[in-house]
């Protein structure tokens, strides 16, 4: 006789929504993951775009002579600042060598951070390397002659001043623009970290550009 | 389950206030409370004393490093040290920090970082630190910071430093500092 097989039915469909939910969720995920793919990706800093091509430039190291263009291939991270600096230079480099930890060692081998010092009366090659070797052995410190160092600064658009110095010990301070230019392969500059931002977001940023 | 949990954290935050004040001793003296003074002798954990690189560099392969050529570079680019504390005015009248000192520097000043809107960072000396009735006034990097030039010596990092700091009400505080890698 003709009986609808009712339970059986019911215990299928039972089975099917949550299999139909499942299927929703990965679907979902799916195309959750395939967004965060190939949507544009976001930065803290200030993005430059159209990219800036900038000058190369042949500085001081410890080790003799540094030119930019020997780091093609790697994102440049370059920061002008001077070692007598208390705090906002620390702070800076402090910062990179945290967002480059929380990057790991394998993408962070992509980035070279580059320290230029300004004060080219003070810091010779020895002490400008001294200085950024105290954050981060792979940091290179480079120097200049007075001349070079206004090159340098003004084809980068940085400004510096050496403050005259204090008559009791001869101290002076030094005012410089303090952010972190981000050069790509190409010694592009891409992108810009004003003073103060975190190491979380340069490392996000970090990550962005190896991802683009 | 939950109790559990919730034991568990009352512990931990038990064991941890218990851990704080060892952490930050505090110096109070008329109305004035001083805390977390410390100076920072190098950027990172990198920071090592000459002695501790001359003991690695010996056994490093490659390098050619005896005891007799004693390796200063590690304190090359240390030329002056950065003081941070936390000041606390629980009296009801106004103060100001007007100087400190160290017997480690021959020379102490008291500055502020600024950077401004176009991101160019100053340094500015300032002749007073005002510390009004209330409030609490915290030197920290980017800020105001005490200034220590004219080094006799470099503290190592893990030790207390003697520092001597004068208010113009609450008169001369002495306070033991740590010296911190960061």
């Amino acid at each position: 006789m003709f009986k609808p097989m009712r339970p059986v039915s019911n215990k299928r469909i039972s089975y099917r929504i949550p299999l139909l939910m499942i299927a929703a969720l990965v679907v979902i995920a799916g195309i959750a993951l395939i967004y965060e793919r190939i949507k544009p990706p976001s930065y803290y800093g200030s993005v430059i775009d159209p990219p800036k091509v900038m000058p190369g430039f042949t500085l001081q190291s410890v080790n003799g002579p540094v030119s930019l263009d020997s780091f093609r291939g790697k994102y440049v991270l370059l920061y002008f600042g001077y070692t007598s600096c208390p705090d906002i230079c620390p702070i800076t480099l402090a910062t990179l060598t945290q967002a480059l930890a929380k990057l790991g060692n394998k993408k962070a081998a992509d980035f070279q951070v580059i320290f230029v010092s300004v004060d080219y009366k003070r810091d010779t090659p020895d002490v400008s390397n001294a200085f950024v070797k105290k954050f981060n052995t792979s940091f290179i410190g480079l120097s200049g002659t007075e001349d070079q160092i206004n090159q340098v600064t003004k084809e980068y658009g940085i400004y510096y001043k050496l403050n005259p110095p204090d008559p009791a010990t001869g101290y002076y301070s030094v005012d410089h623009t303090a952010l972190v230019m981000v050069l790509d392969s190409k010694d592009e500059l891409v992108l810009i970290w004003p003073y103060n931002t975190e190491p979380d977001q340069e490392t996000s940023d970090m990550a962005a550009l190896l991802s683009r | 389950m939950k109790t559990r949990v919730f034991a568990l954290s009352i512990i931990f935050i038990l064991i941890l206030s218990a851990c704080a004040p060892a952490a930050n001793s505090s110096t109070s003296q008329n109305g004035i409370e001083i805390e977390q003074a410390r100076i920072v002798v190098a950027g990172s954990a990198m920071a090592t004393s000459a002695a501790e690189m001359n003991a690695s560099a010996t056994s490093m392969p490659g390098m050619n490093m005896n005891n007799s050529t004693p390796m200063t570079g590690m304190n090359m680019g240390t030329s002056s040290l950065a003081g941070y504390l936390v000041i606390k005015n629980t009296g009801s009248t106004d103060d100001q920090l007007l100087s400190a000192s160290a017997d480690f520097a021959g020379m102490v000043m008291l500055h502020k970082s600024v950077v401004d809107s176009n991101n160019v960072a100053t340094m500015q000396d300032v002749s007073s630190i005002d510390i009004p009735a209330g409030q609490t006034v915290t030197l920290q990097p980017g800020g105001f910071h005490i200034m220590f030039m004219n080094l006799k010596s470099i503290p190592q990092v893990g030790t207390k430093v003697a520092l001597t700091l004068v208010f113009q009400k609450a008169g001369t505080i002495n306070v033991q500092a740590d010296a911190t890698s960061e």
